[in-house]
């Protein structure tokens, strides 16, 4: 990655003194104020926000920690995380509260305390029941960067049985809003950083055209009814998205070069390891030139089949986990290798270093869980959630094992643990979720001094 | 007040129908985005083939297995809004570099030296065609001043005006979104009908996408404004639509979406039993599957349901090699008669869905049944309980065919009603392993019985056997029906269309099942003259 360069032009352009213009730059020591603990124009220094995904579940009795609290250690299925170790909490034992359960969809209530919607009495077809929390973190802090957040994915193999929304992104806005992941990291990169690509400067002729399409937008969806104004309104939001990014002054980074990876396979094989790579580099960087504060990684989607030909396997981890017990040597392969790809996320944003003294994953909080907390049972009880970094000390560090009951039974709510997320960006947020999943307690044994 | 030349008789159908059309309740009108591939079409007959190539709209995604479904309920996100302004500048681009196209529309562009008035002529013939409607004055001048702003930015160039003057109309919601609103119609002093009627350009339009796969041209549109779009002039229209060349491509994209064709290169395959099986293969098999239904919907053109049993295919030489066939000598595809022994006939006997429908390295009678019963009998079939272990039993020793192993789906009182639809159906395929190839004995030894009987349907054990079963079986032709205009309409039918779906199929298998009838008789039906308030 070439290094940040900030030219004085760009210098004079900062936040000191508290300039209108939004500018992506790297903090520089005399923006701090006394204490470095904030912009010296009062601004707090960014907090960045990942949700990371995987289907199938894992293997509980090899996944959850056998001691409790802060002196846990890694699992088996954990161990990969041994270099970030201090910089995860584990949260076991909880209640996935979701009212409908119709196999692996329920599990992604775990994203955003809300029972999925329009579920399908003839086919196993749901959409989403709410904004997922990565979302309304986004809501929170998205307009404090160019792009608002962004989706990414890895592995291409959906479900071949499932139908509806609910399965196939990761981020949501609303049941008929979802925000599919982008697997081609030259789209990744297009997203973030394609917009300060140098080209003539025809901003102002572009926001007119826009200011025309949402004149357009306007008027068609006077016209309309209920569902469909919403559609025309998620237009709209969009377009004035995208005039907030051509207004924007370009990052004082360089832009990255255009990634070579395009997720294109290998006799049938897919690059899960190369993909995962090109997408943390872009993440990372995202993070460091503030052209975004918030993502989702669905590494494969859920109840996916993605056959992990790394490991040498060939039929799909779907499959596997219901080829039981049989195959559970290779679902077990293939949760390790996953972990494996969490890992390489974590520890880039760990060893990448900002100019105050912190990594990305000191100022970062990233949730991570499965749609259920095992594929051959599709259960959501004791359905675990992984969090990592914590987002300048709202989230305890080091992290402690949190098992909310021990097995075989679970307790609680997992919601807990989204509204505490939450929380951490918007201290005002009092409840999250909807019906039996609904949580207003969050779980103050994960949380830090900040939080 | 209807609107000038639509009317909206329900009458008699020349055809030889016997009943009279029932009256629709339609599904809610509303917004229909643009697919991505209506989209290029559309562009290409705008713009032309440089302007059509350059076109990069963003992705579709299906809802119940139909872009045009998820296209009509989902909506747009950031990076689509953005995705649709890239592809905006690469169009232009291409249209003002080659103008020939744009020149039919807009014949000022292609003088020598425009001046200003040009933009509001492409506003009005190019806007007029994307927009699907004439525009009004102050939508004209907006335009024109878009490009009267780029020019002078452009230092002076016309082209340069030209070009974003076309950005702006290509990313206008009233060219990406299709509105079937309709007008309100009061009869005099009766009830107010439960429907509101289609205006002539609005009917026109849902017939253009539904035969040619784009919005329609700029002569057609004011053709119907000028003369309206009434049952006659529509069913006119509609059989020289359904005999031009482009609604063969326009029907393949239907059947390419209900089979999931689209998918049969994607499949993971066990490489170490199939070495053979590769994406190019799984691309094979698909463009077989299509060739072998245009065959007999486009030049049998006589019962379209012969899909289901037609006796033959098409192969390469990779594919020849699957079906157990001679090589033909070829990369492209040659036609072919399946031998006999194999049994093998129609869709449901072509390596596409046999491959699609199958596990990496085993059958799976369920997933095939499964797709019969709710793609081709469209019977609805709930999801399994949860909770409940889904596993097949491994061998315990005592080696068993699959279909042995699968009989738990029958004891067990928590499966059986659900299975007992499924398998049974996909037992009589178990003559075709998970690449679509013929075998009469499973890898382990054991012989393969594939007798099988299912209850409505009959006793089969192969796929011919079960393709002239479901051929004459009224459900079929029912659901095929349903299908269509779920994919033409972009939405799953409701109550108050079921009468009209029924009516539709009787009359379909009345006169022989014909395609090229039914897509007439849909087109000229009450499901494309009436909507609903809008949703």
């Amino acid at each position: 990655m070439p290094k940040l360069k900030i030219s004085r032009r760009q210098m004079l352009r900062g936040v000191l003194g508290g300039a209108a213009v939004a500018v992506a730059l790297p903090p520089l020591e005399a923006m701090f104020n006394a204490n470095a603990s904030a912009y010296a124009n009062g601004d707090d220094l960014p907090c960045r926000f990942l949700t990371w995904f995987f289907g199938n579940g894992v293997h509980l009795e090899r996944f959850e920690p056998a001691e409790v609290g802060p002196t846990w250690s890694l699992s088996e299925q954990l161990a990969p995380l041994a270099n970030v170790k201090d910089y995860l909490s584990v949260i076991t034992g909880m209640t996935n509260r979701c009212e409908e359960l119709i196999t692996h969809h329920e599990g992604m209530t775990a994203f955003s305390g809300h029972t999925m919607s329009q579920v399908a009495e003839d086919e196993l077809f749901s959409k989403a029941g709410g904004p997922t929390i990565d979302q309304l973190v986004a809501d929170v802090i998205g307009a404090q960067s160019p792009v608002k957040s962004i989706q990414i994915g890895i592995s291409k193999r959906p479900s071949v049985m499932d139908g509806g929304t609910t399965l196939y992104a990761l981020s949501h806005r609303g049941p008929e809003q979802p925000l599919y992941p982008e697997t081609n990291p030259q789209k990744v990169w297009q997203t973030l950083f394609g917009n300060f690509v140098p080209r003539p400067d025809d901003a102002a002729l572009r926001q007119s055209i826009l200011d025309a399409v949402s004149e357009d937008a306007r008027t068609l969806r006077s016209q309309l009814g209920v569902k469909d104004r919403l559609r025309l309104d998620a237009h709209l939001d969009s377009v004035a998205a995208l005039q907030q990014k051509i207004a924007a002054a370009p990052p004082a980074c360089d832009i990255p070069g255009i990634p070579t990876e395009t997720n294109t396979d290998v006799q049938g094989q897919e690059p899960l390891i190369a993909v995962n790579d090109a997408m943390n580099a872009l993440l990372a960087y995202a993070f460091s030139c503030d052209i975004t504060r918030v993502g989702s990684v669905m590494f494969m989607a859920g109840a996916g089949e993605t056959v992990f030909s790394d490991l040498g396997q060939v039929t799909s981890h779907h499959d596997n986990t219901h080829d039981y017990p049989f195959a559970l040597p290779k679902v077990h392969d293939a949760v390790i290798y996953t972990m494996q790809r969490f890992a390489a996320l974590l520890e880039l944003l760990r060893n990448t270093q900002e100019i105050d003294g912190t990594n990305l994953l000191d100022s970062t909080i990233v949730y991570c869980s499965s749609d259920c907390s095992e594929g051959w049972s599709h259960s959501i009880e004791r359905q675990p959630v992984i969090l990592a970094g914590h987002g300048r000390n709202k989230l305890v560090h080091p992290g402690i094992h949190y098992q909310a009951a021990p097995p075989p039974g679970s307790a609680g709510n997992l919601s807990d643990v989204l509204l505490t997320v939450l929380k951490a960006f918007d201290p005002s947020a009092t409840a999250i979720g909807s019906g039996a999943p609904r949580s207003d307690t969050p779980l103050i044994g994960i949380t830090g001094p900040a939080w | 007040m209807a609107a000038c030349g639509a009317s909206d008789s329900s009458g008699e159908v020349e055809t030889g129908g016997a009943e009279p059309e029932p009256e629709l309740v339609p599904a809610p009108g509303g917004v229909r985005r643009l697919l991505g591939r209506q989209y290029i079409a559309t562009i290409d007959q705008m713009l032309g083939p440089a302007a059509a190539a350059a076109a990069e709209p963003p992705r579709d995604f299906p809802l119940h297995d139909f872009d045009a479904i998820g296209a009509a309920e989902l909506s747009l996100s950031d990076t689509d809004i953005e995705q649709y302004e890239l592809s905006a500048f690469a169009v232009a681009k291409a249209a003002v570099q080659d103008r020939a196209a744009l020149a039919q529309l807009a014949p000022c562009v292609a003088e020598s030296a425009p001046d200003d008035a040009c933009y509001t002529q492409v506003a009005q013939r190019v806007g007029h065609m994307a927009f699907r409607r004439p525009l009004e004055a102050a939508e004209l001048a907006r335009l024109a001043k878009i490009g009267v702003d780029a020019r002078v930015w452009g230092d002076d160039d016309f082209a340069t005006g030209l070009e974003y003057e076309l950005v702006a109309i290509l990313q206008s919601p009233h060219f990406l979104y299709v509105a079937e609103l309709g007008e309100t119609v009061q009869p005099e002093g009766a009830e107010p009908v439960p429907y509101r009627v289609l205006r002539p350009n609005e009917r026109l339009t849902r017939m253009s996408l539904f035969f040619q796969g784009r919005t329609p041209s700029l002569a057609d549109l004011e053709d119907v404004e000028r003369d309206g779009l009434d049952d006659a002039q529509a069913e006119a229209l509609a059989w020289e639509m359904v005999n031009a060349p482009v609604a063969r491509t326009n029907l393949s994209y239907f059947f390419d979406e209900l089979y999931r064709l689209r998918e049969v290169a994607g499949v993971a395959k066990d490489t170490s039993s199939f070495p053979e099986f590769s994406v190019q293969l799984g691309e094979t098999m698909r463009a077989e599957t299509l060739r072998m239904i245009a065959t007999v919907i486009w030049e049998q053109d006589d019962d379209a349901l012969a899909i289901l049993d037609a006796p033959f295919g098409f192969v390469n030489d990779e594919l020849a090699a699957v079906y157990g066939v001679p090589a033909p000598g070829s990369q492209s595809l040659v036609r072919v008669d399946y031998p006999p022994e194999q049994g093998r006939a129609g869709v449901l006997g072509q390596a596409a869905f046999l491959s699609r429908h199958a596990h990496p390295a085993k059958t799976s009678p369920t997933r095939r049944g499964l797709f019969i019963q709710t793609k081709v009998l469209c019977f609805d079939v709930p999801p399994p309980p949860p909770g409940v272990d889904t596993s097949i039993p491994e061998d315990d020793g005592e080696p068993k065919t699959l279909r042995e192993k699968l009989q738990v789906h029958m004891e067990n009182p928590d499966c059986r009603a659900c299975h007992s639809l499924m398998d049974p159906l996909g037992f009589g395929l178990e003559h075709y392993d998970p690449i679509g190839r013929y075998r009469t004995h499973e890898p382990n030894g054991l012989p393969i019985d594939a007798q099988t009987e299912v209850t409505g349907l009959g006793t089969y054990g192969d796929a011919a056997g079960l393709g002239s079963l479901l051929r004459d079986h009224p459900l079929v032709s029912n659901c095929m029906v349903r299908n269509i205009v779920r994919n033409g309409l972009g939405h799953i039918e409701s109550e108050g269309e079921e009468a009209t779906l029924d009516y539709l199929d009787e009359t379909w298998v009345a006169n022989g099942r014909n395609m090229r009838e039914l897509l007439v008789h849909i087109a000229t039906s009450q499901l494309f003259s009436r909507v609903g308030e809008p949703k």
